[in-house]
C-alpha cells in the first residue's frame, strides 16, 4: 500500500512538474509573441525612442533573450546610437547564431561605426546562413563598391536583382559598378532600366549625368525653378515638328510645374543643324503643346528661340555636339 | 494551450498596452525623490528644490520628460543635489530660448521640436546661430532639424562658413528634412576617405537644392549609404 501511495505521489509530482513546464513554455511563447508584435510596431512606426524605453526594462529582466536584444539594437541604431546598439546585436547574434537577420543588422551596425571589414564579415556570415538574404547581398555589394571591388559588387548586385528585379539601389549601383569598370554600353542599359522604373527617384539625376557623360543624351536634366528635373529628351518624328510620345510625357511634366509655380518662365531652345526653319517650328510646337495642355500656362511664359547649329554640351571636360536637340531651362527674371 | 487561445491572449495584452494611459512620470519622480531622502542621499530641502524645478517646467509648458530623466540619472549616479538643480536650470534656460525662437514664425512647436532644439544648444549650437537660422523663417520642425544638424557639425569642427552655406540652402529651399541631422556622419565618413569638407558642402548644397537626403549625398560623393532604420526595400 505504502508503495502504491509513493508511486501515486511520484506520478502526481511528475504530472505537476510537467504541467508547470508546459505552462512555463506557454507563458514564454506568449511573451515572445507579445514582444515580437510590440517590437515590430515600434520599428514600423519609426518610434525608436519609445521602443527603447519599453524594451530596456525587459532586456534587463531577460538578458539572454535574443529577440529582446535584437529589438534593443534596432532601437539604438534607429536613434543613431550605433555604439549603444553594438553590444545588443552582438549578444543577439551570440544567442541565436543561425539567425541571418541578426547578422545582417550586426553588419549595418558596423557600417554605422565605420568598420568596413567587420561589416563585410557580418554580411558574409548572414549569407552563409541564408544565401538568398536580399538585404545582406545588397549591402555586401555596397561594401564591395565602396572598397573599389567593382567586379564583386557587380556580381552581388546581380544576385540581389535575381531576388528582386526591381530593387532600386541594386539597379542604380549596378550601373555605378559598370561605369567604374568602363563598361559603358552595359552601364547605359542599366541606367535606362533604372530611369524607366524610378524617373522621380533622387538618384535619377545622377543616373542622367552618367548617361550624358557617356555621350547618351536620350535623358536630360532640366533646371526648372530651383529644382533639377530628369526627363527624357524632347524628340520629334524624323524631319518634322511632330512631338514623339516620350517628348509629350516630358513636356507634360514641365507643364505641371509651370501650372503650379505661376512665377516661373522658361526658355525653349531648339537646335537643328542646317535647318533654321525646322528648329523654329519645333520650338513653337513645344510652346503650343504646353499651352494647349495647360491653358493656365500663358504662351509668353515659354520663350522660344532656335538655331541652325548643333547644341554643344560639355560633360567632364568633353564636348558633345548634338545635331538635333531641345534645351528647356528657367528664364531668369 | 491552443494556438487560438494563445493568439487571443496576445491580442488582449497588446490591446491593453495600446490603450494604456501615459506612464505616471510625475509619480515616478516623486517616488525617486522620496527614496533618495530615505537613503540619505537628499535632504528634504534638496528634494523640494528639485521638485520645485520640475513643477516649474510643467507650469511653463515645457516638455518635462528630459528633466525627469536628468533627475533620475543624477540620483542614480549619486550626483550632488546642487549640481542636479544647476543642470535643471541650464536645461530650462535652453528650452525656453529654443521654444521662443521656434515660435517666431507663428507656429507653436511640438515638445519634440523644443527638446531637439534645446538639446542642440547644449551640444554646441550657439544662440546666435539658432537666431540667424530662425531669421530665414522656417517651420519649427525644420528649424529643429537645422539646430541639431548644425550642433553636430560644430561638434566635429566642420568649418562654420560651410555650415552656414548648407543651412541657408536647406532652410531657404525648405528641403532640410529629418535625416539631415546625420550629416555629420557623412562628414566623418568622407574625412576617413580623404574627401575635403568643402567638396562635401558643395555636394550637400546641390543635393538639398534637389530635395535629396544624406543617402543621396553619399552617392553624389561616390559612396554608398545604408538605411540604419529600416530594411532596404523597393519603396525608395
Amino acid at each position: 500500500m505504502k508503495n502504491i501511495i509513493r508511486l501515486l505521489a511520484l506520478v502526481l509530482l511528475a504530472t505537476f512538474i510537467h504541467g508547470c513546464a508546459t505552462m512555463d513554455t506557454a507563458v514564454r511563447k506568449i511573451q515572445g509573441e507579445y514582444h515580437q508584435v510590440q517590437g515590430q510596431y515600434y520599428l514600423n512606426r519609426g518610434d525608436f525612442a519609445a521602443g527603447r524605453a519599453a524594451f530596456a526594462p525587459r532586456v534587463a529582466q531577460f538578458p539572454d533573450d535574443p529577440e529582446l536584444n535584437y529589438f534593443m539594437a534596432r532601437f539604438e541604431l534607429g536613434t543613431d546610437k550605433p555604439e549603444a546598439a553594438l553590444p545588443f546585436i552582438q549578444k543577439a547574434v551570440k544567442l541565436s547564431r543561425a539567425n541571418a537577420d541578426y547578422r545582417f543588422w550586426e553588419g549595418v551596425t558596423y557600417w554605422a561605426l565605420m568598420k568596413p571589414d567587420r561589416e563585410r564579415a557580418a554580411y558574409e556570415k548572414a549569407l552563409a546562413i541564408d544565401p538568398d538574404h536580399l538585404s545582406a547581398n545588397l549591402y555586401l555589394a555596397h561594401n564591395m563598391l565602396d572598397r573599389g571591388n567593382n567586379a564583386e559588387a557587380l556580381r552581388l548586385y546581380d544576385k540581389t536583382l535575381s531576388l528582386n528585379p526591381e530593387e532600386p539601389q541594386a539597379m542604380f549601383n549596378r550601373a555605378v559598378a559598370l561605369e567604374r569598370m568602363k563598361r559603358d554600353r552595359e552601364m547605359t542599359l542599366s541606367v535606362h532600366r533604372y530611369l524607366e522604373s524610378y524617373p522621380d527617384a533622387p538618384l535619377a539625376q545622377q543616373g542622367v549625368r552618367m548617361l550624358n557623360k557617356a555621350g547618351d543624351f536620350t535623358w536630360r536634366n532640366h533646371v526648372i525653378g530651383l529644382r533639377t528635373i530628369p526627363l527624357r529628351a524632347v524628340e520629334f518624328l524624323p524631319g518634322s515638328a511632330t512631338l514623339s510620345e516620350n517628348a509629350e510625357a516630358s513636356l507634360k511634366s514641365i507643364g505641371e510645374i509651370l501650372s503650379k509655380k505661376t512665377d516661373l518662365s522658361v526658355h525653349v531652345v531648339a537646335y537643328v543643324k542646317g535647318d533654321k526653319t525646322l528648329a523654329r517650328l519645333r520650338a513653337l510646337a513645344i510652346r503650343n503643346f504646353v499651352s494647349r495642355e495647360y491653358p493656365k500656362v500663358a504662351p509668353e511664359r515659354l520663350a522660344p528661340s532656335w538655331f541652325d547649329k548643333p547644341e554643344n554640351i560639355k560633360t567632364n571636360g568633353r564636348t558633345h555636339s548634338l545635331t538635333q536637340s531641345v534645351n528647356i531651362f528657367t528664364k531668369v527674371q | 494551450m491552443t494556438r487560438f487561445s494563445r493568439t487571443l491572449l496576445v491580442s488582449f495584452l497588446l490591446a491593453i498596452w495600446l490603450l494604456a494611459p501615459f506612464t505616471a512620470e510625475a509619480y515616478r519622480i516623486e517616488s525617486s525623490l522620496r527614496q533618495a531622502q530615505e537613503d540619505g542621499r537628499l535632504t528634504p530641502e534638496e528634494a523640494q528644490g528639485i521638485q520645485a524645478r520640475i513643477d516649474q517646467t510643467r507650469e511653463q509648458g515645457l516638455p518635462s520628460a528630459p528633466f525627469a530623466a536628468k533627475v533620475e540619472e543624477g540620483l542614480a549616479k549619486h550626483v550632488r543635489a546642487q549640481a542636479i538643480i544647476h543642470a535643471l536650470d541650464v536645461i530650462r534656460g535652453d528650452y525656453v530660448f529654443a521654444r521662443d525662437t521656434l515660435r517666431r514664425n507663428g507656429v507653436e512647436p511640438t515638445p519634440d521640436d523644443i527638446v531637439l532644439t534645446g538639446d542642440s544648444l547644449r551640444l554646441g549650437l550657439t544662440r546666435l546661430e539658432l537666431t540667424a537660422m530662425a531669421d530665414l523663417n522656417p517651420p519649427p520642425p525644420m528649424l529643429a532639424t537645422a539646430a541639431r544638424t548644425r550642433a553636430a557639425l560644430n561638434a566635429i569642427d566642420f568649418p562654420v562658413p560651410l555650415s552656414d552655406k548648407i543651412m541657408r540652402q536647406g532652410l531657404s529651399l525648405g528641403s532640410l528634412k529629418p535625416g539631415w541631422e546625420r550629416l555629420f556622419r557623412v562628414v566623418q565618413r568622407t574625412r576617413e576617405v580623404g574627401i575635403p569638407d568643402v567638396t562635401v558642402a558643395d555636394a550637400a548644397a546641390r543635393v538639398l537644392a534637389d530635395g535629396g537626403s544624406p543617402a543621396e549625398l553619399l552617392q553624389e560623393l561616390g559612396l554608398t549609404g545604408r538605411d540604419t532604420r529600416h530594411e532596404p526595400d523597393a519603396s525608395k
